[in-house]
């Protein structure tokens, strides 16, 4: 995995220049009146998402090869060399004072080396590592989209992994990280080019470099994430649509939406942008006729919606929900569980370690722990933005913010207030640029309480920051496999993971693994419905109270049925889950046959599980049980049936059941309504059973370590679990299922 | 006379295709709403799973060879006599865990634990007997207080085979809390076997 760094500069060379010869391209067709550095900035902007759309369509295709991204860049440089578009108009600058451009020029430079290193190094990052450039190493494998349904991960609209894509393929993981790092260098910029517009170039330039200066934002920006290029994104978005008020030129819409539907492929929550763009067009166009603001309604929606709307088909056509891991019970599919949507939005909007919403302003700005960074304290000014209430801009920018940072409502994490902030502290820098010299004090005040070896002195422990300037790991002086292994434990096993097993192998790992080292697929514990169910079978193997389960018996009349189902006859905000189902005629157990077809309401592609004659597999409702919901069998022709036993986990006391037959007279009849339960012993060989049934769900390889019991069980008596040991890799251990 | 009935049909007509086609828009929508919802009236029957045989002689269920008492699952294996605790847990009379026994010749029992020097001062040498299945297997004297380690090859005998095994490591004499009267032997740490 070793990269050079002459191999990571060209790849996010390549990369960038493709954004911008993409949009600049577009731009000079539709010969748009902007400034010079307008006309850079929206190139690189507006031809990020126009290069993402690109390789969509390549990765589409399976053509996601080297030489393709290239020649892309190159037909792009071609026809903007040969086509000899119009050069932008360069509009008067306004100027700087030589200590404002001191100041800025020496925090610009001093924080943009450190940043640019710490993305050039190894890259480590939690997310980054794990899942944005785990997906990309997939696609570069297969050079192309795959249909791995084992993470939410995977799910959710992944544009600006493409981008990463495009660096990836000559670059490695650094490449990716210095293209998001090309975003949070530029970011100021969309800041100085906006307040030159507008006639306040320092309080705009002030906004950007406090914004830059931001920890997290640094930290987020030198990393393979996506939320600075989220906020340049819905800032750029912003500003064309403010252009647009200004000139009424509807070109300009079509790039807000090219921009707005960015925002959503690279994030959902940045749809956001996308709705803030409609009301503000149909605001802007209130008076006029219908047909007018439909056609500018229609330029925007249809530009956001060609870049946006494919991650929604592929969502749909790959995992049966346009918007997974999300809307789960409108769009019902067995890779996300809705126990596990709810679950997962609950403990995102607020992380269980912070007692109250009243907390978070003192976790992004100084604590930092749990939340993964700050901002630093000078956001705990903000709302002194009010003061200015009455200026037009403050209005806009702060009304921007309320809408755009909405999003920081569904997780609680400090880069996601970001598309807040970026609003927020324009409106802020108005302020005290108001007094002289106020401005470049407070922003070299935090210039200095920013700096990497001053954040430790008040910022929380644990706060996620740049801490180091790793530069000889960044030139490749130290090695990279020695770098990861010294900052990532479990980056020896991925390696290991590529080296010892199949391409095809589908393996289930207990622990979280740096995806972005390894192409193959790996499913942890949680991260889809897939793995749950895995990990559910596990526990099952482990837990010795997991195995004492409830035997629910159901006495009845006997006779002829062509079917039976076992019926939920109460709502409870419980779940139901049924391990077995089995069928009892005059005391002797009913054989199953091949003919007989199973099906359950809802999650009927589960129901196989409460048929298959291991107790380490279940079928339940992964949501709140409705009175209603079932499980049943279709016989084929008549058995004779007179009692019915449901094995399940025990502690379903709110549960109440009732078995339907389907007579031979084609009739569904209730049978009985009451039931008896009776405590299971705990079964032997467990474990076994759970190896089993992992196998049965076709997971070939498991990966555990001895951080926790389950593994240091697995670990310690892999025999009994029915797995073979493929390979020690420090406290982790391969196995094979046998 | 005749004008006016063309025109109303005319009207009719052109209310007619736009009800007709805007029912067509209705359905049409519905349709793709339905199929992009995963709307199905109809129950989707899937064939019964291949039966999956999980029962192996194998696994005694759930035993481990040997028991650190700061694991979290320690409680699973102990049968009597040993309190709660942290890593280390006094013992009462009779403690007792069960454990699963390897076979091979190099299998080894093995325990660590402590000797208090509070306990030691009132109770003098102590002495701990390690029972497996009932059948004693050996004692081990102690004069002093500190952290000891027993490493003994495993019984051979008829009846000591591996498998689950109920092994006992009681402690003479016992030592009285002054406090509440809990009689108390020593503080075990690990014990099973390699």
């Amino acid at each position: 995995m070793n990269a050079f760094p002459f191999a990571i500069l060209l790849g996010a060379t390549l990369t960038v220049l493709g954004c911008f010869l993409w949009g600049r391209m577009l731009l000079c067709f539709l010969a748009l009146r902007l400034t010079r550095l307008e006309g850079i900035l929206f190139s690189f902007l507006v031809g990020a998402g126009i290069f993402s759309s690109l390789v969509f369509l390549l990765c589409s295709m399976h053509l996601a090869r080297k030489g393709v991204f290239i020649a892309c860049v190159l037909v792009a440089l071609t026809i903007n060399i040969r086509m000899r578009f119009a050069e932008f108009r360069t509009a008067p600058i306004l100027d700087l004072s030589s200590l404002q451009k001191g100041i800025a020029a020496a925090i610009y430079i001093g924080y943009g080396t450190v940043y640019f290193i710490n993305a050039m190094a190894p890259e480590y990052s939690p997310d980054g590592a794990t899942y944005h450039l785990g997906n990309v190493a997939r696609w570069w494998e297969l050079r192309g989209f795959d249909s791995f349904t084992g993470s939410i991960y995977s799910d959710w609209s992944q544009g600006f992994e493409l981008l990463f894509l495009v660096a990836f393929s000559i670059g490695r993981h650094s490449a990716a990280a210095l293209v998001h790092c090309a975003f949070l260098l530029l970011l100021p910029w969309l800041f100085f080019a906006y307040g030159q517009r507008i006639g306040k170039v320092w309080p705009l330039w002030v906004a950007g470099l406090f914004i830059f200066v931001s920890p997290v934002v640094g930290k987020t920006g030198s990393t393979a994430y996506n939320d600075v290029a989220v906020a340049c994104v819905l800032f750029g978005l912003f500003y064309l649509l403010d252009l647009w008020r200004e000139t009424g030129d509807w070109k300009l819409i079509v790039c807000a939406g090219i921009l707005a539907g960015f925002g959503f492929a690279i994030k959902y929550t940045a749809g956001l942008g996308f709705v803030y763009g409609l009301i503000l067009i149909v605001w802007a166009k209130r008076g006029e006729s219908a047909k007018v603001m439909a056609r500018q309604l229609l330029y925007f929606g249809s530009a956001a919606g060609a870049i946006s709307l494919p991650w929604l088909v592929r969502n749909y056509l790959l995992l049966g929900n346009p918007f997974s891991p999300f809307f789960n019970s409108l769009f019902p599919n067995p890779y996300v569980h809705i126990s596990f949507e709810s679950e997962y939005t609950r403990s995102m909007a607020l992380y269980s370690e912070i007692g109250s919403r009243w907390e978070l302003p003192w976790y992004w700005s100084v604590g930092g722990n749990y939340v993964g960074g700050i901002f630093g304290p000078w956001i705990l000014l903000l709302p002194l933005c009010f003061l200015l209430i009455r200026d037009s801009l403050v209005r806009k920018f702060l009304f921007a913010a309320v809408f755009m940072g909405a999003a920081a409502g569904t997780n609680c994490g400090t880069r996601f207030l970001l598309p807040f902030i970026i609003f927020a502290a324009p409106a802020f820098a108005l302020l005290i640029t108001k007094v002289r010299y106020l401005g470049a004090i407070l922003l070299l005040v935090h210039g200095v309480a920013s700096l990497p070896f001053l954040l430790p002195l008040y910022a929380g422990d644990h706060t996620w920051r740049i801490d180091e300037f790793p530069w000889r790991a960044a030139l490749r002086l130290d090695p990279e496999d020695a770098f990861l292994t010294q900052k990532m434990g479990a980056y020896p096993v991925a390696r290991a993971a590529d080296r010892l097993l199949p391409l095809n192998a589908q393996i289930f790992a207990t622990f979280q693994l740096p995806l972005a080292y390894t192409t193959r697929r790996f499913w942890h514990n949680w991260q889809s419905a897939e793995a749950e169910l895995g990990f559910g079978a596990l526990l099952y193997g482990r837990n010795p109270s997991a195995q004492d389960g409830w035997d629910i018996g159901f006495h009845f009349a006997g006779r002829e049925l062509l079917g039976l189902r076992v019926v939920s006859a109460k709502t409870s905000s419980d779940q139901w889950s049924v391990a077995e189902v089995n069928y009892f005629s005059n005391g002797k157990s009913v054989p199953r046959n091949p003919r007989w077809q199973v099906t359950s309401n809802p999650n009927h592609w589960d129901a196989r599980f409460a048929f298959d004659l291991s107790d380490a597999t279940s079928w339940s409702t992964w949501q709140p049980t409705k009175e209603g919901m079932f499980v049943e069998s279709d016989f084929g022709g008549p058995v004779s049936v007179d009692e019915v036993h449901l094995i399940s986990a025990n502690g379903q006391w709110n549960g109440q059941w009732r078995i339907e037959g389907l007579g031979t007279s084609g009739k569904w009849e209730v049978l009985t309504t009451e039931f008896k339960i009776r405590e299971r012993e705990k079964t032997k060989g467990a474990r076994f059973a759970s190896g089993a049934a992992l196998k049965s769900m076709g997971f070939t390889y498991v990966v555990v370590n001895q951080d926790d019991d389950l593994g240091k069980d697995i670990s310690k008596n892999w025999r009994y679990w029915g797995l073979e040991l493929v390979e020690r890799v420090g406290d982790a251990t391969i196995f094979r299922l046998r | 006379m005749h004008g006016a009935p063309a025109e109303n049909s005319d009207l009719d007509d052109r209310r007619e295709f736009c009800r007709t086609n805007r029912n067509g828009e209705v359905i049409a929508l519905i349709l793709i709403l339905g199929w992009a919802c995963g709307c199905n009236s109809g129950k989707q029957f899937h064939p019964l799973p291949a039966q999956v045989v999980a029962i192996s002689d194998q696994d005694p269920g759930g035993l481990p060879r040997r028991v650190s008492f700061g694991d979290t699952d320690a409680n699973d294996y102990i049968v009597d006599g040993i309190n709660g605790g942290d890593a280390f847990r006094w013992t009462r009379e009779h403690p007792q865990v069960r454990l699963l026994r390897p076979a091979g010749p190099d299998c080894t029992f093995y325990m660590k634990f402590r000797l208090a020097e509070r306990t030691m001062e009132d109770t003098g040498p102590v002495t701990i007997q390690v029972k497996m299945n009932g059948r004693q297997f050996k004692s081990y004297r102690y004069e002093a207080a500190g952290v000891y380690l027993i490493e003994d090859p495993c019984p051979v005998s008829e009846e000591s085979i591996p498998g689950p095994t109920l092994i006992e490591a009681g402690s003479t004499p016992m030592w009285t809390s002054p406090d509440d009267g809990a009689k108390l032997g020593y503080l075990i740490q690990e014990i099973g076997y390699r």
